[in-house]
């Protein structure tokens, strides 16, 4: 810094004010960086959006943008530093996605989904928003990889984002943008999601109620459903089968009731472990000739037509099938059918009971929010499947 | 592969409605697994019935 600062009094001295604004523009980029990274901080503390992700992810743009630091590359001698070592054998790899997968496998619990199957189709509906935002996305100019992997920031799943990204082979900034944009709208589904639901229903709608049936769900149908659907998945398209297969061997790990210290370590110390690591390596990424891009700012504002179009994708589909049902399904359980869970479902309950205190249809969307961790996922390997098609991958 | 906007949006729809069709196919698929499924008692509960 010393040297630059030198160098910045020479030119001047000189009169060579290109190299003066070169100097000076860096280090105004580096100070919007260290900015950058502190709102991301402040959002994670102050605010609670996803403060797992965040705050690592704002302490590595921080980190990163420190002038001649060689955590990620020595700027002398071109050696991997740390961070890029773990970028390299973590996310390059697709390690670091596919273990939090694991983790958020045997988080899940299938059992609502079993009892009220149905609400499976609204994660599919509600997985509109990536294709909407892909569409958005090569209108604006990016590539087809681009414009996929920006789409699935709409999967409103951090892993698949990453991974997609990455399989895709995209620059770190982009990815670290993607990955950005996703977490942090992820955190906002709770002001996001009641205007656009609001916008699509009527009073009415918001007021029907919808009948739940508790019933027991057997040990062996939760134990068989994550053996089959990656078999199913893996047929459909193999891409799938690192995404599906790690979900789906997570809760099995969790299902089959044998393996407890595996499921609690899948749970807690293997998802906080690779959260952590995962997101200030992202962090680390985030240089400022990189990430202070166009591009940039066109992802973070594509990241909400995304979860726009989801939450209408999935209402609008319920509005779709009351056409046809004797016993309608509230709408707004339509969008809890995006992977946000389990903050999405508790934000139409809460609606529910704004508009009826009596209204109680959390189990269904509990139900849609779970389907909506399998349509993610799924949806996620379309687009990898399609997209590699069509790029010639 | 360098193609103009409109190629990309033509590619672009492709894969949106074949991914649409996708997913919503994967979890019909899902959808009779779980209703196959579920028809599994366990014998308890087989036997506390009869």
């Amino acid at each position: 810094m010393i040297q630059d600062v030198q160098a910045l009094f020479q030119a001047f001295a000189a009169g060579n004010m290109d190299i003066a604004a070169d100097i000076g523009i860096s280090y105004l980029k580096m100070l919007l960086m260290f900015l950058i990274g502190a709102v991301l901080i402040w959002l994670a503390i102050k605010k609670d959006y996803e403060p797992a992700l965040l705050l690592p992810i704002g302490f590595g743009a921080i980190i990163t943008n420190i002038p001649f630091t060689s955590i990620v590359t020595d700027p002398h001698t071109g050696e991997q530093g740390i961070f890029g070592f773990l970028y390299q054998n973590t996310i390059t790899n697709e390690l670091f996605p596919v273990l939090i997968f694991i983790a958020i496998g045997a988080m899940i619990d299938f059992t609502p989904l079993f009892q009220s199957p149905s609400m499976l189709f609204f994660g599919a509906a509600a997985q509109l928003g990536i294709f909407a935002t892909m569409l958005v996305a090569l209108a604006l100019g990016f590539d087809l990889k681009e414009a996929g992997a920006i789409g699935v920031i709409g999967a409103a799943d951090g892993p698949t984002s990453i991974y997609v990204a990455n399989y895709f082979k995209l620059d770190p900034a982009m990815i670290a943008a993607i990955t950005v944009a996703a977490y942090s709208y992820m955190s906002l589904v709770p002001i996001i999601q009641p205007p656009v639901v609001r916008a699509l229903t009527t009073k009415k709608e918001r007021l029907i109620r919808m009948d739940f049936h508790q019933n027991k769900v057997s040990k062996t149908a939760k134990v068989l459903f994550p053996i089959l659907v990656t078999i199913a998945a893996g047929f459909i398209a193999k891409e799938s089968v690192a995404l599906v297969g790690a979900l789906m061997f997570g809760n099995l790990i969790r299902e089959c009731g044998v393996l407890g210290r595996l499921s609690e370590t899948a749970q807690n110390t293997l998802a906080n472990l690779v959260t952590l690591l995962l997101g200030i390596t992202i962090g680390t990424t985030m240089t400022a000739d990189a990430f202070l891009t166009g591009k940039t700012i066109l992802i973070m504002t594509m990241g909400l037509i995304a979860f726009v179009f989801d939450t209408a994708g999935g209402v609008l589909f319920a509005k779709f099938l009351n056409l046809f049902l004797k016993n309608k399904i509230n709408p707004m359980v339509g969008a809890a059918g995006i992977s946000a869970f389990p903050m999405s479902a508790r934000v139409i309950q809460k609606m529910a009971k704004e508009e009826d205190p009596t209204n109680f249809i959390l189990m269904q969307s509990i139900a849609a929010n779970v389907s909506g961790q399998l349509g993610s996922v799924v949806a996620g390997s379309m687009i990898l499947v399609l997209i590699g098609k069509a790029a010639g991958l | 592969m360098n193609n103009t906007i409109a190629q990309n949006l033509v590619i672009g729809l492709e894969v949106s409605a074949w991914g649409l069709v996708g997913v919503f196919g994967a979890l019909l698929l899902f959808f009779f697994i779980m209703i196959g499924l579920d028809k599994i008692k366990e014998k308890d509960d087989t036997d506390k019935q009869a």
